[in-house]
């Protein structure tokens, strides 16, 4: 008995101190972890529309980028479902006529050396200057609504290609960009 | 619903191979694949713990860690649960079905130790759209049977090699490896697949 | 104690010699830069858990010195992440996965079980740092050539390579890499003998 409580008290001690130095290093690391991502998300804002001056938040995660004068374009972050390695965390900027000014992608579980290429600039600056919906093909993008796939990552250019075409509906449909989809 | 199980399913044991695609598990992969029986009865174990922590971490999620706002304490929480899932399997199947526990015996401690154990519990509570139960315990029961596969055609491979005429450098661990490497190389060709 | 320091780098490497470790040398080493911090999160984690051990030697009961080792790795090993992630979030980012499944990394348990339990603090210290430093250096020796190759680039710098060989990043290169470094090792090896005897 006398060696039970023994072995359970030291369990019990350990655990505890480490449970107490966790909920420690927990709270100080907690507010930078979510100021880390409050950061990249306004870099990748900042990156995308370089003239706005200010971002508004709206819903289905659209923001809207104002200088002085009033919308200069928006910035829609959004899940792009069906990647390799699950739901591709990303973010497109439109300018106020609709034109893609480019995407940023938050994070992605995609292969490394194939769709996570897909992070690399080469493949994001393409978009720039595009016009939703866009459509992936292989080979050189021929008009501004193609774009190149990554070398042997057809799956993650096509969940690219969904997570772009969803972020234009949704402005789309929230009444921020005027036409349609065609 | 059905399909959804059976495209997790074929994803785990194929596409997204724990071993060859994933590299989780590698040290029993290489430590006890000399021989194809004891490749199966470690696979067989592994798939066993497997599917039995899926399911244990995935209340311990849902109504501990989650209402307690503690999601950080998600590593410690789940090896410890798995520590405490061997040891409870190694003295059930002691008592209760000893040629069981004859066979995967001496398999069950290593497994704590196995990543991909770790692995799976946690990759089942970062999936988006979030998994539900029964997902949590298809992925982890296909996750263990794509490691069987994997020890189990490696097993093979190796026993042939035991009687093959390789330059001395080579024998042993290094053909080992470059063996796998072939391996991989050949599950690379479901990769791309999507279901 | 220095020569602790070094059995752990070279004649005992753990993963060019004692082969463990496996799962983060194969999965992570896809560039150097993250062999190196997989490497030296590895070091920290292996360093503190085998001080604390040590410390705690004369308390923990054998019968339950399992359960108390998993505790205490697990400790830092969430320690290890949290701050990366507040600290240095590019490199969580792409480590991912692998770095909560430190926990199970086996050179951290070998240690605390073969050296850390029936050694003074200092010495398992110095133990920690060298089997830590043979673990970075194994994991940035492969990363490199797994970089070079298969992406063409070092740190992200490119080296002139026009088409590399993809495959070198995906998991076969992994194994492949492995093997072909431990077969030129055994070579090395049988040259020098040869040389003495």
């Amino acid at each position: 008995m006398k060696d039970f409580l023994k072995l359970a008290g030291t369990l019990c001690i350990i655990t505890f101190l480490a449970a107490a130095l966790l909920g420690g290093v927990n709270a100080t690391t907690k507010d930078r972890i979510a100021e880390n991502a409050a950061k990249k998300q306004n870099e990748a804002m900042r990156a995308l529309l370089k003239d706005a001056e200010s971002f508004e938040e709206h819903e289905n995660g659209i923001f809207e980028g104002k200088d002085g004068d009033g919308a200069v374009g928006y910035c829609v972050s959004l899940d792009a479902p069906g990647g390799y390695g699950g739901d591709i965390s990303m973010m497109v900027g439109f300018d106020a006529d609709g034109v893609i000014t480019g995407i940023e992608i938050l994070s992605h579980g995609e292969t490394a050396g194939l769709g996570a290429n897909c992070a690399n600039e080469s493949f994001k600056s393409q978009f720039a200057g595009k016009s939703a919906p866009v459509f992936v093909i292989k080979g050189a993008a021929e008009n501004n609504n193609q774009f190149s796939a990554i070398t042997g990552a057809t799956i993650t250019s096509r969940a690219i290609e969904t997570g772009v075409n969803n972020a234009y509906e949704l402005l789309v449909e929230g009444g921020y960009l005027k036409g349609g989809i065609g | 619903m059905i399909m959804k199980l059976v495209a997790i399913s074929l994803t785990a044991i194929f596409v997204q191979n724990f071993v060859l695609v994933k590299f989780l598990g590698i040290c029993p992969f290489i430590g006890v694949s000399k021989k194809v029986d004891t490749a199966l009865g470690m696979g067989m174990a592994v798939t066993f713990v497997m599917t039995l922590a899926s399911i244990m971490t995935y209340f311990c999620q849902k109504f501990i860690l989650v209402p307690l706002n503690i999601e950080y304490m998600q590593t410690i929480a789940f090896i410890v649960i798995i520590a405490a899932l061997v040891q409870f399997v190694e003295m059930f199947l002691q008592k209760s079905i000893p040629s069981l526990y004859s066979s995967l015996g001496i398999y069950l401690p290593l497994i704590t130790t196995n990543c991909a154990v770790l692995g799976v519990t946690l990759l089942n509570m970062q999936q988006e759209p979030a998994y539900g139960l029964i997902e949590c315990i298809v992925n982890g029961f296909s996750s263990g049977l794509g490691f069987l596969l994997a020890i189990l055609l490696f097993a093979g491979v190796r026993e042939r090699l035991e009687f093959s005429d390789i330059p001395k450098p080579f024998r042993g661990f290094p053909i080992a490896l470059i063996s796998a490497s072939l391996l991989a190389l050949a599950f690379l060709g479901f990769s791309g697949m999507k279901f | 104690m220095w020569k602790t320091f070094k059995n752990g780098i070279f004649s005992e490497n753990p993963t060019f010699v004692q082969l463990i470790g496996m799962c983060p040398t194969l999965a992570v080493t896809t560039s150097l830069i993250n062999g190196i911090g997989m490497g030296l999160s590895a070091t920290a984690v292996l360093v503190l858990s085998n001080i604390v051990i040590s410390l705690l030697r004369k308390f923990i009961p054998s019968k339950v010195r399992i359960a108390c080792y998993i505790a205490v790795i697990a400790t830092f090993v969430t320690m290890i992440d949290l701050l990366l992630q507040a600290y240095i979030p590019s490199l969580s980012d792409s480590l991912g996965l692998f770095i909560p499944l430190i926990v199970v990394n086996c050179i951290i348990f070998a240690r605390a079980e073969a050296f850390a339990s029936k050694n003074g603090v200092l010495k398992s210290a110095a133990d920690g740092l060298g089997m830590g430093l043979g673990f970075t250096l194994a994991l940035s020796v492969i990363s490199a050539v797994r970089e070079i190759l298969g992406a063409g680039t070092i740190l992200g710098y490119s080296v002139g390579i026009s088409t590399p060989a993809t495959v070198m990043i995906l998991p076969p290169g992994g194994f492949l890499t492995l093997g072909l470094i431990l077969g030129i090792i055994n070579i090395i090896k049988e040259k020098k003998g040869g040389k003495k005897s």
